[in-house]
């Protein structure tokens, strides 16, 4: 059964989908009950009846279909989802009729294997444009194909839910998980002594003077200053905002069980690692196995590394020297700190 | 407590004439300029959002001297404390007891330049002398001057080493503006009269005096909300709570400061009522800053517009009482 | 109005026209009707206070019980119908607490549809059809609000929604507030909607074939069956009956009449020239008699049939039953044809009513019915009753053929004496009489009259010398002595038994005859109409050679007054005459009449087409005549009492919504007001209205610009409603207008004519 709705939603054969609704499936059992019980009775009142209910799902059939004419959806916008977390897509459905609004109308994006929850119009007017969130989950990174846009209602009786399948078509870029990093997952800032790379010239200005607050380094007390001001003063230091990190992450899937799963986890720390160091206003590079981003700051180095994670594959083999083109890619900034993500 | 009994007629009468004064210097921007009024009635306050060179400090500048009261203006920096704004006691040897020095915000104009500058503990000290009207330092209590008008600004594009107010904060101001480039002709008139910009109060003639403006605000809030704005008002909050792509609508405190907005924006047109018009023109002003958008958060100039065009189509689809 | 509100008005609606369907029925007690309809009324807007987790749980436990309850109830009675209806009932009126979601809602009109299911089992009656409209409207109104309702739920709920549970019912409250769903688009759809989906129901019922099983039943009508003529009739039963004004039988009279037999209400047997004279069964004005049974033995104080050896009649050859087998007598003119709709009478076997003298019957001609011949049988007994068995509990329709002609009186003087023995045997003997009565049976003998005329005497002393009455009472020792010597007075089975007494003392064979007299001649329907308190009881006294002859002792002017019009007359004929429809044409309608209606639209007219093969040339004729035979003006009023009745609710539900949408700040009747909507009609017109998002004085601004011309006026108007709508109210209630307001209007009217609007003025 699953398989065969499949199979009706797939083809482009069925123009419309149309499926039963709870509701309807109840309904429908019901009208043919009463359709026996009229036919055995004999009961012209049952036979009414019996109209009734057949009436309900005829014009519920008829209605759907004009409920759904003249109306067109807006193509699916731009969007980076992140794969497990669901993403928001503003849709406009515009009605093109001339009178008798739209009601209870819904639309999606039709992507395999992805979960989509639709943008909802409860009441579309004629010549009205109305903009609604439809929401999208998928479940992993990766390249996903849109299909085309759905718009579908169960006006009016919601017995049967009618689909039409408007042509579009798109690729879809879902970025790894990001996850929120523990401290230790973090390479050493910049006023920190933990470099393992020491680098001349720390880079670190004097900013300004501040109260003390807790979790400052004592370090840094303006004794003099604190006492004039009876209060304890610290110095500020600027952010680093100029170093610069490398992301080595090697894509490589290590023997074992599990590989894949640990692969996946890599990609999603280095992904991680990219948006907080990017946060941090530093200037951070990629370098994987199948090829490099070359360093950059702001969001849109962000969106770039995310973008390249997103698709990256994981290489099957593991021998010895597969690291050497991450290594090349490094030797082009010696300066720069390298954070290593391994699986 | 006050001498002068105004009635909205006068309120208004005064609240046209502070108008038409800082109209004089800020050019070309009169509905940035009736906000800021609408604020002065309302007892509220203003964040300016917008690039330095705007004209945020003639706007502040001009409305101190307008309504005859004192400008006070704290440059926010990081190393700004507390105290450095609030005022502190010192020790004087003369006397041989602590005076207390008072700090810029005692001032009945304050204008507090690029408050994302400084760090969040000051910030929290100007919020709370703002929505207290009074000052507390060493358990003593201070009541700031009246009418008490805080003029905040904070630039939208820049980032580096600020500390952007929280979603809770940014609904302590009433409203916040944006003040943009002037027309062409505006701008000329701008860039000729450059010379005199330092001479706001010379320019600017001084039409009220601070005991008025109390007055004023007190025959504000007797402005008449009748039932059907009302409901408007609260449909329209309800809304940005049903909204999807809001992640937090108003709050009640929002509701309220829109009413209050309201009632000042009727007073400023000489009605002693509101209208659906008075809801119209303050709710984006009003209440752009307070929601927070799905996943966008209230900070960037995107996010700025995007909530803006979200209440404008808030507005658009809702219907307006009467006939 | 808000939709939540709007929506459980129609759910109330909905479930209360439901149940009316099931308790019109009269099937219920009021310890069912009443918590029924109260808590159905009451229900839906008390579910906030049952909104308890512990609640729907503790609800499927008490269905469940009552379930049991139920189930126990009805093995005890037998009565499984009766048990599973007021359990459907209990489970909606719990369901009707708990309604919260749109679930809940579809759930409520399933269990209503079952309850209307249950109602077209129970209640045949015209109620149900009645009900049947408004159920339509109301279902269909429900279940797209329900679908909007669905609508709004996973708007409000959708996952990842700020905030908890309690943050989403808030949004959900405040969604299913909004006041802007049930609006005139709304309306129109549903009003729309609603009548597609009748006109659909209604094709479906026409046209869905009435084959299978019940092939040739007719609707039964249990419950709705009347009590029949018993072949035991005691004196003084009638009483009871007297005032009952339901219908029993309907008579269509199919043969023109001719003037001279439209004599008025008298109708009996009587000396008049040329034997030409005043029918004994017609008149135009509806009175009409209608013959049943016959009753011989008398034992005092009760009447028996003891003639009841039946003998099955059998078909002619041209389909008609004959009573006493004579050909000739449907062929002489003057036959009378009358069509009789008989309304169901209990038992399964029923006499059959006739206008005297009953010669032949006819059931309606069908080609379908003559593959079951066996299911009805005619049978007449010794006495010549017609009866007839079949199915219990349905409806009969027949024809029958008679030949009202009184019989010459000169022949009948000349009948003589000479009676048969089966005769003597059973229509002359008497249980002993007092000595009194012998004697005025022989005084009104003295002269020795032959039998006609002494029949005549009797008829006339009784009439002329006795008082109709419904209330006397007589005893129960000898009633009919009571009657003749000490009280005189009394109703039609009195004067009948005393001159039956009286012609057999005289040794005049003779009988008591129960049937119908009087009746309404319906308008609306063209037919009689013969109600319970019609039933009369007459005289039939033998002539040798001759038959049966009709005499009626009851004074005429007593049975007048019983069929008197009253002013209702016109409403009650219009609901008979409704009912009649409804019962022919919906419950009773079967294979036969659906493919005449084909027929009737394909006009199948010539036989050798189609299915035409197997029936006869004639029959198609026939088809055609009762076709046109239809009350096709009931219909058509029928249809257009439809149209309006819509067109008034959609008209009323749009005021209303109007009312519900807009708070209304000004009363409707204020000046102010009135002269706004004007100028508002006069700018929509021109193209210009505002939009629903528009403040009065945007609207006023974008028409300054549009048109600069009406600028002045059309904002001081504005201005003027604005204050009067939104301002504080004057210190004096009633302050007038501002002077000239109607003259600006006036000034915007003709800018607005003067200048063509602008190709682009509409701003959207």
């Amino acid at each position: 059964m699953g398989r065969l709705t499949d199979f009706v939603w797939r083809s482009d054969f069925f123009p419309r989908k149309l499926s039963f609704t709870r509701e309807g499936k109840i309904v429908f059992v019901v009208s043919v009950g009463l359709g026996v019980a009229a036919v055995n009775t004999g009961n012209n009142l049952l036979y009414m009846v019996f109209g009734l209910s057949l009436a309900l799902i005829v014009i519920s059939g008829v209605l759907s279909e004009s409920n759904l004419r003249g109306l067109r959806c807006s193509a699916l916008p731009e969007v980076r989802p992140v794969a497990g977390r669901p993403a928001t897509a503003a849709l406009t459905v515009t009605s093109r009729r001339p009178r008798f609004p739209a009601f209870s109308i819904e639309a999606w994006p039709m992507i395999d294997g992805a979960e989509t929850d639709p943008a909802r119009f409860l009441d579309v007017r004629p010549g009205e444009s109305q903009e609604g969130a439809c929401r999208m989950t998928f479940s992993r990174r990766g390249e996903y194909a849109l299909r085309g846009m759905v718009l579908s209602t169960s006006f009016p009786f919601s017995f049967f839910r009618k689909s039409l399948i408007l042509p579009a078509s798109g690729r879809i870029l879902v970025h790894p998980r990001v996850h929120r990093l523990r401290a230790e997952d973090l390479p050493p800032a910049s006023e920190g002594e933990e470099e393992h790379r020491p680098v001349a010239g720390r880079g670190t200005e004097f900013f300004g003077v501040r109260e003390f607050r807790d979790g400052d380094n004592p370090r840094h007390l303006l004794h003099r200053r604190s006492a004039g001001r009876l209060e304890p003063v610290v110095r500020e230091f600027e952010q680093a905002a100029s170093r610069s990190v490398w992301i080595a992450l090697v894509n490589a899937t290590p023997p074992g069980e599990g590989g894949a799963e640990r692969i996946e986890r890599a990609i999603e720390k280095a992904a991680s690692l990219a948006v907080h160091l990017v946060d941090e206003g530093r200037t951070v590079g990629l370098a994987t196995i199948s090829g490099a981003v070359s360093p950059g700051t702001g969001s849109a180095q962000g969106v770039r590394i995310l973008d390249f994670l997103a698709t990256l594959p994981s290489l099957e083999m593991n021998p010895p020297g597969i690291e050497e083109p991450i290594r090349a890619a490094l030797d082009t900034n010696l300066r720069a700190f390298v954070a290593w993500v391994r699986p | 407590m006050n001498a002068v009994q105004f009635r909205p007629e006068d309120a208004a009468r005064l609240a046209r004439a502070v108008f038409t004064e800082v109209q004089r210097v800020f050019l070309g921007k009169p509905q940035v300029v009736s906000h800021a009024v609408v604020a002065l009635l309302a007892r509220g306050h203003v964040l300016l959002e917008d690039v330095p060179g705007a004209g945020k400090t003639v706007l502040a500048r001009a409305l101190a001297r307008a309504i005859g009261g004192e400008f006070r203006r704290v440059q926010f920096t990081s190393d700004l404390l507390p105290s450095d704004i609030t005022g502190v006691n010192v020790w004087s040897p003369r006397t041989e007891a602590f005076a207390f020095h008072p700090g810029p915000i005692f001032g009945n104009v304050v204008l507090a330049d690029e408050i994302n500058r400084a760090s969040p503990r000051t910030q929290s000290a100007l919020l709370e002398a703002m929505s207290e009207r009074q000052v507390t330092t060493d358990r003593q209590t201070r009541m700031l001057p009246d009418p008490f008008l805080v003029v905040a600004t904070q630039n939208p594009h820049e980032h580096h080493g600020t500390y952007p107010l929280p979603e809770s904060q940014m609904d302590r101001f009433l409203v916040r503006l944006t003040i943009g480039y002037p027309d062409p002709e505006a701008e000329r008139r701008i860039v000729a009269m450059q010379g005199f910009a330092d001479k706001v109060e010379t320019l600017v003639n001084a039409v009220a005096t601070p005991e008025l403006v109390v007055a004023a605000q007190a025959a504000t809030s007797a402005v008449v909300v009748p039932d059907a704005v009302m409901d408007y008002a609260m449909d329209l909050v309800g809304q940005t709570r049903a909204t999807e792509a809001l992640e937090m609508g108003i709050s009640t405190r929002g509701a309220v400061s829109l009413i209050a907005a309201c009632r000042a924006s009727a007073a400023l047109a000489g009605r002693t009522y509101c209208l659906p018009d008075d809801v119209k023109e303050m709710f984006l002003p009003t209440c752009s800053h307070r929601v927070v958008l799905r996943g966008r958060g209230t900070a960037g100039a995107a996010a700025r517009e995007e909530a803006r065009a979200l209440l404008t189509d808030l507005l658009a689809r809702t219907p307006v009482p009467g006939d | 109005m808000r939709f939540d509100r709007f929506h459980r008005l129609a759910t109330i609606g909905t479930v209360l026209l439901g149940l009316s369907a099931l308790f019109l029925s009269g099937e219920f007690g009021l310890a069912v009707v009443v918590p029924a309809i109260a808590v159905s009324l009451a229900g839906p807007f008390f579910w906030r206070s049952l909104d308890r987790p512990w609640l729907g749980p503790a609800s499927g436990g008490v269905a469940l019980v009552a379930g049991v309850v139920a189930l126990l109830w009805a093995l005890s009675t037998t009565d499984y119908l009766y048990a599973a209806i007021v359990y459907a009932l209990f489970l909606s009126g719990l369901k009707v607490l708990f309604l919260r979601r749109a679930a809940d809602f579809m759930q409520m009109y399933v269990l209503s549809f079952l309850q209307i299911m249950a109602a077209a089992v129970v209640n045949p009656g015209m109620s149900f059809g009645v009900v049947m409209l408004p159920y339509v409207v109301f279902l269909t109104l429900a279940l797209m609000l329900t679908n909007l309702r669905r609508g709004i739920e996973a708007q409000a709920t959708a996952p990842g929604g700020a905030g908890g549970p309690a943050a989403e019912a808030v949004r959900l409250n405040a969604a299913l507030s909004r006041r802007d769903l049930v609006r005139p688009g709304f309306v129109t759809a549903t009003v729309a909607i609603t009548v597609g989906v009748f006109l659909v129901s209604l094709l479906f019922f026409f046209l869905f074939p009435r084959l299978g099983l019940g092939f040739f039943a007719q609707q039964s009508r249990r419950g709705m069956a009347v009590t029949g003529f018993s072949e035991e009739v005691r004196l003084g039963d009638f009483g009871n009956i007297a005032e009952d004004p339901e219908v029993v039988i309907r008579v269509k009279l199919k043969t023109v009449l001719s003037p001279e037999r439209t004599g008025g209400g008298g109708g009996f047997p009587q000396e008049t020239p040329a034997g030409a004279g005043a029918a004994s069964g017609f008149s135009r004005t509806g009175v009409l008699r209608m013959r049943g049974q016959s009753l011989d033995r008398y034992d005092g104080t009760t009447w028996h049939k003891t003639t009841a050896r039946r003998r099955q009649l059998e078909q002619d050859i041209d389909g008609r039953l004959r009573v006493d087998g004579r050909r000739d007598h449907l062929s002489v003119p003057g036959v009378e044809i009358q069509e009789v709709y008989l309304e169901p009478m209990l038992g399964s076997t029923r006499v059959l009513f006739g206008v005297p003298q009953v010669a032949a019957f006819e059931r309606p001609s069908s080609a379908l019915e003559a593959l079951r011949p066996d299911q009805w049988r005619f049978h007449a007994d010794e006495a010549g009753d017609v009866s007839l068995t079949g199915p219990p509990d349905v409806a009969i329709v027949y024809t029958v053929f008679s030949d009202p002609r009184p019989g010459d009186p000169a022949v009948l003087r000349l009948a003589g004496t000479d009676y048969p023995a089966a005769i003597r045997e059973t229509y002359l003997p008497l249980p002993p009489q007092q000595a009194a009565v012998q004697d005025l049976a022989g005084r009104l003998s003295d002269g020795n009259p032959n039998p006609y005329d002494l029949a005549r005497k009797i008829e006339s002393y009784l009439k002329d010398n006795y008082t109709y009455s419904l209330s006397s009472s007589h005893g129960d020792t000898d009633p009919l002595a009571d009657f003749l010597l000490v009280n005189r007075e009394g109703h039609c089975e009195y004067f009948a038994s005393a001159m039956v007494v009286l012609l057999r003392l005289a040794g005049v064979p003779a009988r008591i005859v129960n049937g119908f007299y009087g009746g309404v001649a319906n308008s609306f329907g063209n037919y009689v109409a013969l109600r319970r308190a019609d039933a009369h009881s007459w005289v039939e006294a033998y002539f040798p050679g001759q038959g049966w002859a009709t005499f009626d002792p009851t004074p005429a002017s007593a049975l007048d007054l019983r069929s008197g019009r009253s002013w209702m007359q016109g409403v009650t004929d219009a609901i008979d005459a409704a009912r009649l429809t409804w019962y022919q044409w919906v419950v009773e309608y079967n294979l036969e009449k659906q493919i005449t209606f084909l027929a009737s639209v394909f006009q199948l007219r010539r036989s050798g087409e189609g299915f035409g093969d197997s029936l006869k040339r004639q029959d198609f004729r026939e088809m055609g005549d009762r076709l046109r035979d239809l009350p096709w003006s009931d219909i058509g009023l029928g249809f257009l009492g439809l149209l309006l009745g819509g067109a008034g609710f959609a008209v009323g539900l749009r005021r209303w919504r109007r009312r519900g949408v807009r708070v209304a700040l000004l009363p409707p009747h204020d000046p102010v007001l009135r002269a706004y909507l004007r100028l508002r009609r006069i700018l929509s017109r021109a193209g210009l209205r505002r939009e629903r998002s528009e403040t009065q004085l945007e609207f006023a601004d974008r028409v300054s610009g549009a048109r600069p011309e009406a600028a002045d006026a059309v904002t001081f108007v504005t201005l003027a409603y604005v204050e009067r709508a939104f301002g504080p109210a004057p210190a004096g209630t009633q302050a007038g207008p501002p002077d000239g307001l109607e003259a600006r209007v006036d000034e915007a009217a003709r800018a607005v004519a003067r200048t063509p609007a602008p190709p682009a003025s509409r701003l959207d």
